[in-house]
C-alpha cells in the first residue's frame, strides 16, 4: 500500500471522534450563547460578572495547584527510590502504584470516607503519633479532600517521573562529579533538567485531572463545595440551567486546553534549552 | 551528607507513598470483613456476612452486566479503529498526521464532565434518546485514546522489515500482517485494551448524563448505594472490584509485564 | 569467476540463472536505478558494492518482490518474476538487522517459511534441525531471539532464509551490525555454507573488503548504475573508473595533462614530474594517473619500465605487519605507500624520499570534470 493510501486508515477513527466529540463540543460552545430568549451573551455576562463564579474558578484552580504541588513533593523523590530498586521488589512496588491507578475512583473514595471519619484510621494515627490530642474533623473539610485527591492522582505523577529517571544515564551524575560538581550542583544542573520532561508530563496530567475531578469532591465534600465540575453537574442535573452549565463547561474546557498548550510549550522550551 | 539525606528522603517518600496509596484499599477490605454495621475496622472477629448480602443489592447485577457490555463493545470497536489510525499516523507521510494523532488522544486530557454534557446535548439534538446506544458511542470516545496512545508507541518501535521478511518466507501481504504484526504488537493491544476497558468500566462523569433509570452503569449504581444505604455491603462490593482489578493486572503482567504496562 | 567447486555438482556454472535486464526505478524525481543489467550463474556469489544511496538495496528489494521496477525484466531459472508477489518467488532474504520475529523461538523462526508453505509437520522438524545443525545453533533451538548474541541472531537469520531451499538468496548488509572480529569469522562461515549448499547469492554491502573477500564477482554501483562488474582481483587491479578506484582500496592519485603520446602509453606531467601510463589519450587532455599503495617501492627506478619520483612524506601510520606512508601533496593529488613494517623507518615525516613503480601498474583516467 502506498504511503499516501495509508492515510485513509485514519479516516474511520477521525470521523468517529469528529462526530462524537468535536461536534458535540462545538455544539456546547454554541449552546453557551443560546439563552431562553435566543442568542445572547447573557450566560457569559452572568458568569463573568458573578463574584460567586469567580470564586468557583479560583477554588478549582487552587485545589488543582495544591494537588499538583503535593503530588510532586511526594512523587519526585519516590520515583527515584522506585528506580533504584531492582527485580521482584521493583515489580511489587510498580504493582502498588498501578493497582490504585487501575482501580475505580469510587472504590478509593469510599475507602477515604471510612479513613477520614472522626474515629477513622487517619485520626487514630495522628493521635497515636502525638500530633493531635483530639480527633480532627477531616471528612467534609478541604484538608480531607486534599488527602483523598492527592491519593487518587499520585500514581499519575510517579509513573512519568519514574520513566524519565530510568532513562537517565547513571554515568551522567558520575561524569558531573568527576568534573568537580558537588552533589547539590550536580542534582540541579544534571539530574533535574534531565528528569524535567517527566515532571512536566506528570504535572500536566495531575493538574488537568484535578481541575476536572468530580467524584472525589462530591463524595468527600458534598455538593456545597463548588468547583467547576461540580457546578456543571449541579447546573444540568439539579438546577436545569443548561446555559449556566454550558458556560461553566466552556470555561473548564478552555482551562484544560490552556494547561495542555502551556505544557507543550514548556516541554518544547525544555527540549530547546 | 547531602547525598545521604537525599537518599533517605527518597526512600521515606516511596515507603510513605506506597502505604498511602494502599490505605484506602486495605481499609475497604477490612471494613467488608468487619461484623460492625457502621464502617468500623474489625476487632478480632471476621465475617463474610456482607458478601452474602451483595447478591441481594437492588440493581447490582443489571449494572454489572450493562457495564461489561458497554466496556467490551467499546473496547472492541476502539481496538479496530485505533489500530488503523495508529498505522496511518506512524507509517503515513501526509500533512496533518500529527494533528490527527493529537486529536485522537485528546479526549484523555479533556474534562470528562464537559464531554458528558456536550454529548448529552448533542444526542438530544440529533434525537438519540436511548441510553444504551448513547453509552456505547460515548464510551468509544473514552476507550479510543488509550488504544491509540499505546499502539502509536508500539508501532513506532515495530520493525516493518518483519513484514517484508514474512512475505519473502511465503506469506501473502494480508497474511503477513495478521501473522506477524498482530502477535508482535500483542503487548500494545493488551495494554491499551486493558486500560481502556478499565477506564470505561470506571467512567462516571460521562455516563452520568447518558444513563436513565433502567440503564445504570456500575459506578453510578455504587455511588447511589453510598448515598442511600451506608452499610458495609458497599465495602464488600468494593472489595470484589479490588480483587477483580488485581486479577486483571496479574493477567496483564503475565502477558505483557508490569513495567511495560506502566509505560516505562 | 572461480571454476566449479568439485564438492557440489550444483555449483557447476550455468549462465543466466538470474537475468536482470534493463531494470530502472525512480522515486518521484530521482532515478534510483538506471538501466541495470546483470546475469548471475547458478551457484554464483555476486556482491553489489557501493556507498549508501547508490541503489543497491533498491535493486535487492526489486529482486525480492518487495518493490516493483518501473522498467526492465527479471527472470529467475527461466521464470519471469514480473508481477510475482514476494511469497511466490522462492527467494530467501537475510535482512540488514535480521528482522527476526521477536515473539518466536529460534526454531520457530527457522520453521516460519516452511509453515507458511504448509509443509508437513514431521518434515518441518527435520529440516529445522538440519539447518540449525548447519549453522551450529542446535542447542539453542528453544531460545527466545532476545536471548541471543548478535552473531547467533545472524546465524538464525541465515538458517531461516535457507530453510525453504530458495532459488536465490539475497543478503542485505548482513554482517554490518557485528564487530570486526566476529564479522571476519562470519564471512568465512557464510561463504563456506553457501558454497556447500550451491546457493546462488546476491550480497549487498558498502564494505569493499567484505565484497572482495566473499564474492565470485563484484558489481560496483554508483548513482543507480553499475560502474564495473568483474572478479575481485580485476576490480582491485583494473578499476574501470575513478569512482571504483576511489571506492575500492587506497591509491596514489596525481593529476596533470598529457604531454606526449607513445605507441602504447602516454606521458602525463604532474606535480611530481612526468609519469608514464599505459593507454591512449590526446596530447593536452587533462588526465589522472594512479597506482595502488603496495605496488610502490622505496628507491630509484631500476629501468625504463618504471616510473620514479621524489615524494615529500607528511605522516606515517604503523599497522603491525605493515606501514602506510602518506605524501605531502596539494590540491586533489594524494599519495599512499604501503611497505613492510621494517622498511618504513627510513622515511620519516618531513623527509623527501625517492619512490618507484612499474609503468604497467600505472592506471590512467581522463580527469573528472
Amino acid at each position: 500500500m502506498s504511503r499516501f493510501g495509508i492515510a485513509w486508515l485514519a479516516a474511520p477513527a477521525t470521523l468517529v471522534c469528529l462526530g462524537l466529540f468535536a461536534v458535540p463540543l462545538g455544539l456546547l460552545l454554541v449552546e453557551s450563547f443560546h439563552g431562553a430568549q435566543g442568542w445572547s451573551l447573557a450566560g457569559y455576562r452572568d458568569f463573568l460578572g458573578s463574584a460567586y463564579a469567580w470564586g468557583v474558578v479560583a477554588r478549582t484552580l487552587r485545589l488543582a495547584a495544591l494537588t499538583t504541588a503535593i503530588c510532586l513533593v511526594i512523587g519526585y523523590p519516590a520515583a527515584f527510590a522506585l528506580a533504584w530498586t531492582r527485580g521482584w521488589v521493583q515489580s511489587v512496588l510498580v504493582a502498588c502504584v498501578l493497582l490504585p491507578l487501575s482501580l475505580s475512583v469510587i472504590v478509593k473514595a469510599f475507602g477515604w470516607t471510612v479513613l477520614l471519619r472522626a474515629n477513622g484510621a487517619v485520626n487514630l494515627a495522628l493521635m497515636g503519633l502525638g500530633i493531635t490530642s483530639a480527633p480532627l474533623r477531616l471528612l467534609f473539610t478541604e484538608a480531607g479532600l486534599l488527602i483523598g485527591i492527592v491519593n487518587i492522582f499520585l500514581p499519575f505523577m510517579v509513573l512519568p517521573i519514574f520513566a524519565s529517571v530510568r532513562q537517565l544515564d547513571p554515568r551522567l551524575p558520575e561524569a558531573a562529579a568527576t568534573l568537580g560538581g558537588g552533589p547539590l550542583y550536580c542534582f540541579l544542573r544534571v539530574v533535574l533538567p534531565l528528569t524535567l520532561p517527566g515532571v512536566i508530563a506528570g504535572g500536566t496530567l495531575v493538574f488537568s485531572l484535578a481541575i476536572a475531578a468530580y467524584v472525589i469532591p462530591t463524595l468527600l465534600m458534598g455538593d456545597a463545595y463548588q468547583t467547576l465540575p461540580v457546578m456543571i453537574a449541579t447546573s444540568f442535573l439539579y438546577l436545569q440551567d443548561p446555559m449556566r452549565g454550558s458556560v461553566a463547561g466552556v470555561v473548564l474546557l478552555a482551562l484544560s486546553i490552556l494547561v495542555v498548550v502551556a505544557s507543550t510549550w514548556l516541554g518544547r522550551k525544555g527540549e530547546a534549552a | 551528607m547531602i547525598r545521604a539525606a537525599g537518599r533517605v528522603l527518597a526512600w521515606a517518600m516511596l515507603a510513605g507513598a506506597v502505604v498511602f496509596l494502599l490505605a484506602p484499599l486495605v481499609v475497604t477490605i477490612l471494613v467488608s470483613l468487619s461484623p460492625s454495621p457502621v464502617f468500623q475496622l474489625p476487632n478480632g472477629r471476621l465475617t463474610l456476612g456482607w458478601y452474602e448480602r451483595v447478591g441481594r443489592l437492588d440493581g447490582l447485577v443489571e449494572a454489572v452486566v450493562l457495564t461489561m457490555e458497554v466496556a467490551t463493545v467499546a473496547t472492541a470497536i476502539s481496538l479496530v479503529l485505533g489500530t488503523l489510525a495508529a498505522i496511518a499516523v506512524v507509517r503515513g507521510r501526509f500533512a496533518g498526521r500529527e494533528a490527527i494523532a493529537t486529536f485522537l488522544v485528546s479526549p484523555l486530557m479533556l474534562p470528562g464532565l464537559v464531554l458528558g454534557i456536550a454529548m448529552l446535548q448533542y444526542f438530544r439534538a440529533i434525537g438519540l434518546r436511548e441510553a444504551l446506544p448513547s453509552l456505547l458511542l460515548a464510551h468509544v470516545v473514552i476507550v479510543l485514546p488509550f488504544v491509540m496512545r499505546t499502539l502509536t508507541a508500539g508501532l513506532a518501535r515495530f520493525d516493518f522489515a518483519l513484514i517484508d521478511a514474512a512475505r519473502t518466507l511465503g506469506l501473502s501481504y494480508p497474511r503477513a500482517i495478521l501473522g506477524v504484526m498482530v502477535p508482535v504488537l500483542a503487548p500494545s493491544f493488551i495494554t491499551g485494551g486493558l486500560f481502556g476497558f478499565l477506564a470505561s468500566v470506571d467512567n462516571y462523569p460521562v455516563s452520568i448524563f447518558l444513563t436513565d433509570v433502567y440503564h445504570r452503569t456500575l459506578p453510578i449504581q455504587l455511588l447511589q448505594y453510598l448515598g442511600e444505604s451506608p452499610d458495609p455491603t458497599v465495602a464488600a462490593v468494593s472489595s470484589i472490584i479490588i480483587g477483580l482489578t488485581v486479577l486483571m493486572l496479574i493477567a496483564g503482567d503475565r502477558m505483557v509485564g508490569l513495567n511495560r504496562m506502566a509505560g516505562v | 569467476m572461480e571454476p566449479g567447486d568439485g564438492l557440489n555438482p550444483m555449483a557447476t556454472p550455468e549462465p543466466g540463472h538470474l537475468r536482470i535486464a534493463g531494470v530502472a526505478k525512480r522515486f518521484r524525481q530521482t532515478r534510483v536505478l538506471d538501466d541495470i543489467s546483470l546475469e548471475v550463474a547458478r551457484g554464483e556469489f555476486v556482491s553489489l558494492l557501493g556507498p549508501s544511496g547508490c541503489g543497491k538495496t533498491t535493486l535487492l528489494r526489486i529482486l525480492a518482490g518487495l518493490l516493483a521496477a518501473d522498467e526492465g525484466r527479471v527472470t529467475l531459472g527461466g521464470r519471469d518474476l514480473a508481477g510475482l508477489a514476494p511469497h511466490r518467488r522462492n527467494v530467501g532474504v537475510v535482512f540488514q538487522n535480521y528482522a527476526l520475529f521477536p515473539h518466536l523461538t529460534v526454531a520457530e523462526n527457522v520453521a516460519f517459511g516452511l509453515r507458511a508453505r504448509r509443509h508437513a509437520k514431521g518434515g518441518i522438524a527435520a529440516r529445522v534441525a538440519e539447518l540449525l545443525a548447519l549453522v551450529q545453533l542446535g542447542p539453542l533451538a528453544g531460545r527466545a531471539i532476545a536471548q541471543l548474541s548478535g552473531g547467533q541472531q545472524q546465524r538464525v537469520a541465515i538458517a531461516r532464509a535457507l530453510a525453504t531451499s530458495p532459488d536465490l538468496v539475497l543478503l542485505d548488509e548482513p554482517l554490518s551490525a557485528l564487530d570486526r572480529k566476529l564479522r571476519e569469522t562470519m564471512q568465512v562461515e557464510l561463504r563456506a555454507l553457501l558454497r556447500q549448499l550451491g546457493m546462488t547469492a546476491i550480497f549487498v554491502t558498502h564494505d569493499q573488503e567484505e565484497a572482495l573477500t566473499l564474492s565470485d564477482r563484484v558489481a560496483v554501483m554508483n548513482a543507480g548504475r553499475i560502474e564495473q562488474l568483474a572478479g575481485p582481483q580485476a576490480i582491485y587491479d583494473q578499476p574501470a573508473s575513478p569512482f571504483v578506484l576511489d571506492f575500492v582500496g587506497q591509491a596514489t592519485v596525481l593529476h596533470g595533462n598529457v604531454v606526449e603520446e607513445r605507441p602504447a602509453s602516454v606521458l602525463v606531467r604532474t606535480a611530481l614530474g612526468p609519469i608514464e601510463a599505459p593507454g591512449h589519450m590526446l596530447v593536452g587532455a587533462p588526465a589522472m594517473v594512479a597506482v595502488r599503495p603496495e605496488r610502490i617501492v622505496l628507491g630509484t627506478a631500476p629501468d625504463a619500465a618504471w616510473n620514479a619520483v621524489a615524494l615529500p612524506i607528511a605522516a606515517g601510520s604503523f599497522l603491525g605487519s605493515r606501514s602506510l606512508l602518506h605524501g605531502a601533496l596539494a590540491g586533489p593529488d594524494r599519495a599512499t605507500i604501503e611497505l613492510p613494517a621494517g622498511k618504513a623507518t627510513a622515511a620519516q615525516p618531513g623527509t623527501v624520499v625517492p619512490i618507484a613503480w612499474r609503468v604497467a601498474d600505472t592506471l590512467l583516467y581522463p580527469a573528472p570534470a
